[in-house]
Order: structure tokens, then C-alpha cells, then sequence
């Protein structure tokens, strides 16, 4: 029965009575009702909390376990870093003291045959003649014999005896000190030498102090590692994630690579495997190739890693050294077969391609054009720069090795901060979601407030009324305490209990 | 214990890959040819038709060249017919073969007095049927006007459940210029006819048109 029709003939009426009774039968339940929406709001409010709360200790647990994570990863490659020094440290100091004895004979034999030139420049040239004092002597006659022709004679011959011999010792004078400044211009040669092994020595030290110096800096960020520190972590982070970036970006000119590389191989690959096969909606030819360069990329990583430039496999890594270069050796044999595999598949390729263009001449041409095609010359150059372009990529690609060691290594920090956040983000969007939850059980039941407003404001102008009548009242309402009951619940609109949980 | 457990995930992996792997979609292509009276005329078309899907063919598929004569439901009327190696060098040589060998029926074909279209589908049927084609296309080419000798009981349904029937160069004869019904009558009899036998049916007759001929 239509509304309007409840009292035949008075819709408006009708439509009054309706709303009247709806009001007073929403004001009855009014209490019930708002209970009902606080049970339901305080049900979805906790859950989301407790969804909010599971999520930030998730969130902590990760942060903590990542920085394990990252320590740990830190202090292999601080482990690796001080082994290289150790190494180059240990090369330099036997590298010198190999020298030490050639070095020590050496500084020995210049210093003695200085020693001995010296010797040599020492030794006094034999005194003048003693026979000064026969000539004072004679001079003394003078004196006594006057204008004796003989005294005059003698003293004329002694003179130029003694300027012969004054000129002969001069002679021998000069030519000793021109053989002590020979020796002397010898013993610098000597002294040059030693200056120059001294030196030698002097840099050798620096380079060893230099060494030194860099690993008080290894040994010192290895300590910082750890113990911990904030200055640590914060390096490795920035360290991690730039690591992360650049490897992704290596590995990712690889893949372009290797993109190259299967379509190189893809055709041809068709004539030795069935081309009418598929595995999962693939072409079997085309998972031959794509597992061929696959096979490529895994054996230059073993390549890579018995070499000791990366460190993914600790079987092969911790094999010993001689077992180790054979296992090198095979992997470099392998790859090289696979480099000319790779090598007559693109040969191959070439002489499909040509097949399939004389056919196509064919079907248009028939067989002149087929004749005449084959009487072009043609260039061999694409077929060789493909041949080329095979052996050469498997080599490239072995390279993948070193960035996805990185990636491998700095994605799992990486990728566990990216989870980390995410669980941030997620629980801080469902703590807004239970406050917003909140606040809309409130406009509700404000809302269904409005909607019985009427009878609300007449409870209120009772309740309002003078302090006599009110006291008889509330007397009379102390006789049926069934009907003294708070309409709203304070669970919900407590505020202690959002501080408490902040 | 330990054995037995590897051999078990060793079977369930290699049940796994066998359960992937499985044939490439094959299309499987029976062109019939109307030689009768003045058609053969248009005959160098069909041989473009075919060096185009000679090319486009790849290895596992099948293609028939077969005549629309008297009596068509035989396999004397096939022309020739393969089945493209897997290995793409071998299904090339194969491919120069099968030219060659409509080029020699073209030039040495002699018209036929009637036209059994009804007896070429049937065989065109059988013949992609054999081949476990997972795509079966029948072309005719033919101006679709059949012409039975006596005591030729054609009367059946076409045994052509997920078929494709197309029809190539359905040109208009003399008559149908006369009265142009004659040509719409019978396009819509070959149409509800293959399509009652379950295919579906395609007329092209503009054959230029590379992207309509396109499988």
C-alpha cells in the first residue's frame, strides 16, 4: 500500500503520521542503534590497529635483520679490501727485502772502496831534501871569506840545484794532487751511488708507510663495521644503493645485449632443433638459443668467480689454487666453444637469409630472376661482421658477472628498505583509516541525531526543567533504574585511549 | 628413502615438461582450382596466389593444389601436395618443388567439361583431416558455378566442422551480368551450404588486397 494511502484521502496526512511514528521509532532505538554503530566501529578500529601495529613490528624486525644484512655484506668486502692490502703490503715487503742483501753489499762495497780511496789520498809525498842546512851554512861563510870567486861559484850552483830541484818537487807535488783528486772524483761516484740506494731505500719506506697508512684507514672503517656505528651503516647505505643503481644499469645494457645476441642466433637455431615443437607456447628453437646464451652467461660467471673476481660460488671460490686455474681453464675451453658455436650459427643465419631471398626471387621471378640474382656479387662483409658479432658477445656478456654480484649483494638490502618502507607507509594509511573510521561514527550518529531531533529536544527540555521537578523525577526514574541508561558509550569517543596508544 | 624420493621429482619434473610441451599450431591449405571452360584463363592468378602462400607457409604446415574437374573427389585431382619440413633450408627446397610443379600444370592444363565443387571440398576435407592441421583453410578458386556430369549424386553434408572456406576470384559470368541474381543466388547457396557443414566462409575477390589473404 502506498504511504500516501494510509489515510484515504490525506496524503499529506499520511506522509505526517509516517514521519512521526519513524521519528519516535528511531528515538526509541536510538541507544541501541548508537550501540550497534560503536560495536561496529570498535570491532574495524582494532583490527586496523592491530593490522597497523603487526606491520610496524614486521617493519622493525626487517630494519634490523637488513642491518645485519648490511654489516654483514660491509664487512666481507672491508674483509676483502684488507686481504688486497694485506696482499699488496706483503708483495712490497718482499719485493724489498729480497733487495735488502744486493741493496746492504752494495751501500758495503761503495763504502770501502771510499774508505780505501780516502787510504789513498792520505798518504804523504816524501819530504824535500835535508840539505837546507848545508846551504844556510855556506851562506854563513860569506861573512867570513869576502869576494871569494869560489863561495860565489858554490852558492851560484847550489842556487840553481835548488831551483832545479824546487821545480822537480813542485812537479811531483802537483801530479800527487792531481792523482788524490782523481781518487777523490772516484770516491764521488762512490758517494753518488750509496746517495742513490739510500734513496731507493727512503721510498721504499715511504711506499710502505703510505701502505701502512691505508690500512689504519681499512682496519679503522673495519672496526667502525664492527662495532656498529651510525657513521658505518650510513656509509654503506649510500655506498649500497649506489652500488645497487649502477650494477642494475650495467645489467641491464647486458640484457640489450644479450637481446642481440639470441636474435643473432634465434634463426638459425630452427634448422637444428624442431621448429614445429613448443614448450609452453614457445618455440623449442627459440628456447635453444635463448638457453644457449644463457649457458654463455654461467659459464663466464664460473670463469669469473675461479679467477677470484667474484665470490658467488664459495665451493669453487674456496678450492685450491691449482685445482682452481683448471677449473678456469675448462670454463675458458667451454666458453670458447660456445663462442664459435655462436660463431657458424651466425654463418649459418647468413646463408638461411640468402636461401630465403633466392626463394622469394623465385616465387616472384621465377628462374631468371633466380639467375640473375645469383649472378650479383655480393658482399661478404655483413656475413664476417656477424661471425664476428658471435664470438665476440659470449665474451662481453661473461662479464655480467662482476655487476650481478653487485646486484645480488645490495638488492637484498635494498630491496628489504623498499619493504620496510612499504610496511611504514601501509600501517601509518591504516592508523588513518581507524581515525577516519572513528570520526565517521561520530558524524553518524550526530546524523541520526538530526534525523530524531525532535523527541531529543523535548528529553531535554525535561531534563532541563526546574530542580523540584526534576528531583520527582528523578525519583520516579530511581523506582525503574531498567530505564537509566547511558545512550552513548564513552569507549569510542575516550580520548585517553588514542594517547595511550600514541 | 632418499633415492626414491629424487627419482619421484625427477619423473614429476620431466611429466611437467612433457605435459608443456606439445606440436606448434599447424595450418593446413587445399586450394581448389576451377578448370573448366573459359576459367582456366585466370589460372596464372591462382599461381600467384600460390607463390604468395608458398612464401608465407612455415615448416609443419601442409598445402595442396588440386583440380576442380568432373569429378573432383578423387586424389588423382591433387596437383601437389606437402608437408613443410621442420628444418626451414629443407622446407625451402621443397617449397621451389611444389612451384615448379603447378608451373608445369599450368601450362599443360586442358579444360574440363563440368565442375564438381561439391566432390573437390569433400576431398579438400579429407586430405586436411589426415594432415591433423590445428587451422584447415580451402580456397576456391572457381567462379562457383557447378556443373555435374549425369549420375553425379552430390546430395550430402560437407564434412567440414572448423573449417575455413574461402572463395578466390568468384568471377561473374555472362549470365549473372543479365541478371545479377543469378550471381547472389549462388553465392548465398555455397555460403549456407559450408556454413550448415559447420566452417566459416570468406569470399575475396579482390586479390590484390595482400591483408585479406593473409591466413
Amino acid at each position: 500500500m502506498p504511504i500516501a494511502n494510509i489515510i484515504p484521502g490525506q496524503p499529506v496526512l499520511s506522509w505526517i503520521l509516517v514521519l512521526l511514528c519513524s521519528t519516535l521509532v528511531l528515538y526509541f532505538i536510538r541507544q541501541s542503534a548508537h550501540q550497534l554503530l560503536d560495536s561496529l566501529t570498535q570491532l574495524v578500529v582494532q583490527n586496523l590497529r592491530l593490522l597497523s601495529k603487526a606491520l610496524l613490528n614486521m617493519s622493525k624486525q626487517m630494519a634490523v635483520r637488513n642491518r645485519d644484512v648490511l654489516f654483514e655484506h660491509g664487512q666481507q668486502q672491508a674483509e676483502r679490501a684488507l686481504d688486497r692490502q694485506f696482499i699488496r703490503l706483503a708483495n712490497l715487503v718482499e719485493k724489498d727485502l729480497s733487495r735488502y742483501p744486493s741493496v746492504q753489499r752494495d751501500i758495503e762495497q761503495n763504502i770501502s772502496s771510499m774508505e780505501d780511496k780516502l787510504q789513498q789520498t792520505s798518504e804523504v809525498p816524501a819530504p824535500l831534501p835535508e840539505w837546507t842546512e848545508a846551504v844556510e851554512s855556506i851562506s854563513k861563510l860569506k861573512d867570513s871569506t869576502k869576494n871569494d870567486a869560489v863561495v860565489g861559484k858554490l852558492l851560484q850552483a847550489i842556487y840553481e840545484a835548488f831551483h832545479k830541484q824546487q821545480s822537480e818537487v813542485m812537479n811531483v807535488y802537483r801530479s800527487d794532487i792531481s792523482k788524490r783528486h782523481n781518487l777523490l772524483k772516484g770516491a764521488m761516484n762512490h758517494w753518488r751511488r750509496l746517495h742513490h740506494k739510500i734513496g731507493e731505500v727512503g721510498q721504499s719506506w715511504q711506499a710502505l708507510i703510505h701502505q701502512a697508512n691505508k690500512m689504519d684507514h681499512q682496519v679503522e672503517h673495519f672496526e667502525n663495521l664492527v662495532k656498529g656505528t651510525d657513521k658505518a651503516e650510513n656509509l654503506l647505505k649510500a655506498s649500497s644503493t649506489t652500488q645497487f643503481v649502477i650494477s642494475l644499469i650495467v645489467m641491464v645494457i647486458a640484457g640489450f645485449g644479450a637481446f642481440v645476441n639470441y636474435n643473432l642466433i634465434a634463426l638459425p637455431m630452427s634448422e637444428l632443433m624442431p621448429a614445429t615443437s613448443q614448450v609452453a607456447g614457445y618455440n623449442v628453437a627459440d628456447i635453444g638459443a635463448a638457453v644457449i646464451i644463457m649457458l654463455e652467461i654461467t659459464v663466464g660467471l664460473f670463469f669469473m668467480e675461479s679467477i677470484g673476481i667474484t665470490r658467488l660460488f664459495p665451493v669453487i671460490h674456496f678450492m685450491e689454487d691449482r685445482k682452481r686455474m683448471i677449473w678456469a681453464w675448462v670454463c675458458m675451453i667451454f666458453l670458447l666453444a660456445l663462442c664459435g658455436v655462436e660463431a657458424g650459427l651466425a654463418f649459418m643465419r647468413e646463408s638461411m637469409v640468402a636461401d630465403k631471398a633466392l626463394l622469394t626471387s623465385f616465387l616472384v621471378g621465377g628462374e631468371q630472376a633466380v639467375s640473375q640474382a645469383t649472378e650479383q656479387e655480393h658482399s661478404n662483409i655483413p656475413m664476417i661482421g656477424q661471425m664476428m658479432l658471435g664470438f665476440v658477445l659470449p665474451l662481453i656478456l661473461m662479464f655480467v658477472a662482476i655487476p650481478f654480484e653487485s646486484v645480488i649483494h645490495t638488492g637484498r638490502h635494498v630491496l628489504g628498505n623498499i619493504l620496510v618502507q612499504s610496511c611504514i607507509l601501509l600501517s601509518t594509511i591504516l592508523r588513518s583509516l581507524s581515525l577516519l573510521i572513528k570520526q565517521l561514527n561520530h558524524s553518524l550518529k550526530n546524523i541520526y541525531d538530526i534525523l530524531c531531533f525532535a523527541p531529543i529536544w523535548i528529553e531535554q527540555l525535561i531534563e532541563s526543567r526546574p530542580k523540584s521537578e526534576k528531583k520527582q523525577a528523578t525519583k520516579q526514574l530511581d523506582l525503574e533504574p531498567s530505564k537509566h541508561i547511558k545512550t552513548e558509550p564513552k569507549l569510542l569517543d575516550d580520548p585517553s585511549i588514542d594517547e595511550k596508544e600514541a | 628413502m632418499n633415492y626414491f624420493i629424487k627419482i619421484l621429482l625427477a619423473t614429476a619434473l620431466l611429466s611437467v615438461l612433457s605435459a608443456c610441451t606439445n606440436q606448434k599450431p599447424s595450418t593446413g591449405l587445399y586450394l581448389l582450382l576451377d578448370t573448366s571452360g573459359t576459367y582456366t584463363k585466370e589460372l596464372k592468378k591462382a599461381q600467384q596466389i600460390i607463390h604468395y602462400y608458398l612464401a608465407n607457409l612455415a615448416p609443419g604446415d601442409s598445402f595442396a593444389v588440386a583440380r576442380i574437374d568432373s569429378g573432383s573427389f578423387s586424389e588423382k585431382d591433387i596437383v601437389a601436395k606437402v608437408t613443410f619440413d621442420h628444418r626451414p633450408s629443407r622446407a625451402n627446397e621443397q617449397k621451389r618443388i611444389f612451384a615448379q610443379s603447378i608451373q608445369k600444370f599450368i601450362e599443360t592444363i586442358k579444360s574440363s567439361a563440368y565442375t564438381d565443387i561439391n566432390g573437390g571440398l569433400l576431398q579438400a576435407s579429407e586430405y586436411l583431416n589426415e594432415t591433423q592441421a590445428s587451422r584447415k583453410v580451402v580456397m576456391i578458386f572457381s567462379d562457383l558455378l557447378e556443373e555435374l556430369p549425369k549420375g553425379y549424386n552430390r546430395d550430402f553434408d560437407l564434412p567440414l566442422t572448423d573449417f575455413e572456406v574461402v572463395a578466390l576470384n568468384v568471377t561473374k559470368l555472362s549470365s549473372d551480368n543479365r541478371d545479377p541474381n543469378k550471381y547472389m543466388k549462388r553465392l548465398d547457396y555455397w555460403q549456407k551450404r559450408v556454413e550448415i557443414s559447420g566452417a566459416t566462409w570468406r569470399v575475396i575477390n579482390d586479390l590484390e588486397r595482400e591483408d585479406a589473404l593473409v591466413l
